[in-house]
This record gives C-alpha cells, structure tokens and sequence, in this order.
C-alpha cells in the first residue's frame, strides 16, 4: 500500500494542478556508450503494467555492470507559472527545479539527477531529461521518479515551503527492468592460465528446461590472455578492437549450436514451430532462427548469417 | 569473474544441518572445510579463499588489544577485502548488493573464517544465522565491504582509514543497517567524514544524526539542496551540536 507523507504544506498531489499545468513526457530512449560510439537500446512496454518498460540489446553486447545505461526523454510543462502563487505550491519568488529521483532497493542505490530549474516567469518549459546509471552500480531494476523540488524560497509568505531541496510532487514513475534473461547473451570474464583468449561454456543438461543464463551457456574471455585488451568487454582500453571481438562472439554463439545439433530429437523440434517455455536456451535458439532469421540450413550459411548480424550490431558502422 | 550464487532457502539448509550434526560430526566438518573444501572451488575462488584468510589473520594480528581491538581488526579487515575484491575479482556496488553473492561467499568459500569470527554467542546454535546468511544487514563479510564503501573519501583508502579509526562497532551497523529504499552514497561519505570532524564527543551523535536524516528524507531530498551536501550534513550535526 502507498503511504501518504503527512505535510505542513501543499504538495502537487493536494491539488489538481498536474492537469493544470499539461506535463508531458516521451517514452525514455536508451543507450550505452563502449569507446567513443553509441549504441541504441530497445526500451519496451510491458504489456502487463503500462508504468514498467524492459530494457533490451538484441546483439547481446550490452551489460549495466560494465556499460552502464543513459536513459533520455522529453519532459514538456506548458504552464508552468500556476504552480507559483496562492492557486500554486510555491511562492510567487521561488525557483522551482525537475528532477529524477533514481531508487534501485535491489542495487541499494539511490541517486537524484536534475533535469531543469524555472521561475514563475516562465511561460513553457520544455527540456531533454538524462539520467546516466553508470558502469558497476546498478542492476535488476530501478524506480525513476520525476519530482518537483524546491530550489529556493526568495519570497516572505509563510504557507509555502522554505527549505531548498524539498520535494513538492511527483510528475510521474517509471519502473525500468534493467536486466532481461531472454535477450542477454551471459558473457563474463575468468583470469585463466589456459592460453586460449575465449571458449565457450555448453554446461546445460536439457535445453528445453536449462535457463539461457551464464550457468549452462557462456562467452568466457580470459583476461591473462595477450590479446585480452583488444577484447575487453570492461576496460576502455585504446586497443579494443570491436572486429576481433566480433568474431569471438560469432565463433562462440556458432560452436554452442554446433553443440546443440549433437541432440538431433531437441534440434528438429527448434527447427519446428514447437513452443518453448519462455527463457530456456531451446526457446533462445529458435528465437535466434525465427526472429533474427538467422540460417541453420548448412554450416557455411550459419556462419555467414551469425556474423551478419553480430558484426553489424559489434562494429560500428 | 564469474560470481556463484548460493540462495536463501539453500543457505538455510546447509545452516541447519551445521547445527543440527553431534559434536563429533562438527569436528569432522570444521576439518573438512580445511583440508577438503579448498579443491571443490574453482581456481578463482581459492584464490579469494586463501586471500580472504591471509587479510583475516593480518588484521587480527594489527589490531591493538584493548576495548576497541575486535572494531579495529574488523576495520582492517574491511579495507584490506575491500581493496582486495575490487581490484582482483571487480567487485562493485552492483556484485556487493547481491546477498546471494556474499551467501556463496560466507557459506562455501570462507565458512570457518565466519565462524572463527562469530562462534562466540551463538546461544544454542553454533552458526550465528544473522552473520552468516540470514539478515541482508548483518552479513558480516558484505556489512564491512558496504561499511567501507558508504564511508570511503575519495579514492583515498588511507584517508578512509583515518575518519574511521576512532569509530566503534556500533558505529559499523548504524550505518549499514539505515539502507531505507536505497543508499545515498555521497551523503553518507559526507556523513562519516563529518562524524570523524566532529570528534565524537558525543558517542550517540552518529545514531542522533542518521535519525534525523531519516526523518528530513520524507520531506526533503539531501541530493538536491541547492547549497551542496556538505551544507545539509553540516545541518544535521549542528541540529545536536548547537
């Protein structure tokens, strides 16, 4: 149940002054940023809760641990003067700010990040919020709640509020699921003496019930190996070399179905339509087949078609 | 690294059957976690083992006695694992908040550290449940790795070291165990960097001031006053100080 915080003074949710001053926001964009390129999320509604929006990277490359996360989108007040005065909640010569209130009780992380500040003298505002979950902070999900605080109380009426920093009401809340089992290839790092630069891991028992997780099926890049810092998934290095890291996420997706097509029963029921349950590596190959159309006819075309794919999304374009 | 996880209800099991074994069957475990335990764990993971027990012993050991000799040797502990697991396993804030990382941790990696640690005043058990797996706060190895991080200044160990010295164990969970919906990391640090300033003249202060700023966040956000965190902080203290 929500609880309602007992106030000394009136708050946007005392009043109905959210329609009054028409706030509008878009849908978030999301991106990550790996060297010096940008590269585009897919940021999807949850049919089942129109407040919640599943963070997705259909190449598989993207982690928030290592990549972190900028989410951006348009916040939009068309009157924003009736919120000052005695109709308002602040006082005719306050500053008033936006902001993002970032709470992630799974990551115990929260964190604010101001978008704008306006006085009552503004007739539109109209700004490009960012809030940037960096790189080892967060993970699971996150709350974003946009607020409206107060900046500064310059006037001498009373009945508003005088301390910078209060939270005067919430705009709207947005629940990002920042991890999704069904879209993340589970790649990690091991300091290894073994001399190969990657391999794979096929440690599953059945692929019709065995999650798509790093448990069963993984990319593992050994971090003593010499190329390591062109292949780096965590460090920034001026080394990095998208193309080789390309080619061992490609090699290694292809040597995991290889494994997969020793089952031949379980194979010709991916190559059907049969349904999977949602998440399981079975469900995760045939999504690979029918969605992303990749090609399993012959080794030559799976080849081809996987590194099509990973390389237009790896290597920037 | 690749972080195993050990869930709730299996930790619950394994505890259990910890507790529940005769005398005899103790001894056997305690000495297989010794001699036997270190080859069921991947090379990393012995490597955190062997690591974790050199870090236990040497803190142990640079710890003064006197009243404050388990709070020092824990401190010491703290900021040696916390380097240690930073730096040569890539821990960070996001690994650190998963209990189910630290329960794999305490329960299969480094249990008989644990329990060198809190065998004492376990009532009728001998696993202290809470230090071990149970309460999300107090788990002890993930409690002084977050002691750490919500007190460290600046990328400075050595300077964090110094504002905690004068602490006490108290201090450890008064911090810790105030997560709310979630850790404002810089406004703790500034919090912990004050405490040390204000030379704890009053040993409660710590308490007095988390408090309040428990009750100041149901109205006001500390990360958006206009004049600064430091400013906000310095408020709560002179609230009590006068």
């Amino acid at each position: 149940m929500a609880s309602k915080q007992i106030s000394f003074f009136k708050t946007l949710e005392d009043t109905n002054l959210l329609d009054k001053i028409r706030y509008s926001a878009g849908q978030y964009a999301a991106s990550y940023i790996k060297g010096e390129s940008e590269f585009k999320l897919d940021v999807d509604e949850d049919p089942d809760d129109a407040a919640s929006v599943k963070i997705k990277d259909k190449n598989f490359s993207w982690d928030i641990s290592v990549d972190g996360l900028m989410l951006t989108r348009k916040i939009k007040i068309e009157s924003p003067s009736m919120l000052f005065g005695n109709d308002g909640i602040a006082d005719a010569d306050s500053i008033l700010g936006l902001a993002v209130i970032c709470t992630s009780s799974v990551s115990d992380r929260l964190e604010t990040f101001n978008i704008c500040s306006f006085g009552a003298d503004e007739t539109s505002i109209e700004y490009v919020g960012k809030v940037n979950l960096s790189a080892g902070k967060y993970r699971g999900n996150a709350i974003l709640k946009t607020v409206l605080y107060l900046v500064e109380n310059r006037g001498k009426n009373s009945g508003f509020p005088k301390q910078s920093g209060t939270i005067l009401g919430e705009l709207d809340r947005v629940n990002i699921i920042l991890f999704d089992n069904d879209t993340l290839f589970p790649v990690y790092e091991v300091q290894s003496e073994e001399p190969s630069p990657w391999w794979a891991i096929c440690e599953w028992t059945n692929i019709e019930e065995d999650p798509f997780t790093s448990e069963f099926v993984a990319i593992v890049i050994n971090k003593s190996s010499k190329i390591y810092p062109q292949i780096s998934l965590k460090e920034n290095s001026s080394d990095f070399n998208p193309g080789y890291l390309a080619e061992i996420m490609s090699s290694a997706i292809q040597t995991i179905i290889e494994k997969i097509k020793e089952s031949t029963t379980q194979w010709n029921r991916i190559m059907s339509d049969v349904t999977f349950a949602n998440g399981t590596i079975a469900h995760m190959v045939q999504y690979m087949r029918t969605t992303l159309e990749w090609d399993f006819s012959s080794p030559n075309l799976m080849a081809k078609s996987i590194r099509s794919y990973v390389y237009s999304r790896v290597v920037p374009q | 690294m690749k972080w195993k996880t050990l869930t709730r209800s299996d930790s619950s099991v394994i505890a259990n059957e910890w507790n529940s074994i005769n005398s005899d069957e103790f001894l056997h475990t305690l000495e297989s976690w010794n001699n036997e335990l270190p080859a069921t764990l991947t090379i990393d993971y012995r490597k955190m083992r062997d690591g974790l027990w050199k870090i236990y012993r040497t803190s142990s050991e640079e710890a003064q006695e006197g009243n404050s000799k388990k709070y020092l040797a824990d401190l010491f502990l703290g900021l040696k694992m916390y380097a240690f697991l930073n730096d040569d396993f890539d821990m960070n804030a996001s690994t650190a908040s998963d209990d189910d990382i630290w329960r794999f941790i305490q329960m299969k990696v480094v249990p008989d550290l644990l329990f060198d640690r809190w065998s004492e005043d376990n009532g009728s058990d001998r696993i202290n449940d809470d230090r071990f797996w149970k309460d999300s706060r107090r788990m002890w190895l993930k409690t002084m790795w977050w002691y750490i991080h919500l007190s460290l200044q600046g990328d400075s160990l050595v300077e964090t070291k110094r504002i905690l010295m004068g602490n006490g164990s108290d201090d450890i969970s008064q911090l810790v165990e105030r997560s709310g919906s979630g850790y404002r990391v810089d406004l703790y640090r500034e919090i912990m960097r004050r405490y040390h300033e204000s030379g704890r003249k009053d040993k409660q202060i710590l308490r007095k001031v988390l408090k309040l700023n428990v009750v100041r966040c149901a109205t006001v956000e500390p990360l958006l006053f206009s004049s600064g965190i430091e400013d906000y902080v310095n408020d709560l203290f002179e609230y009590f100080e006068g």
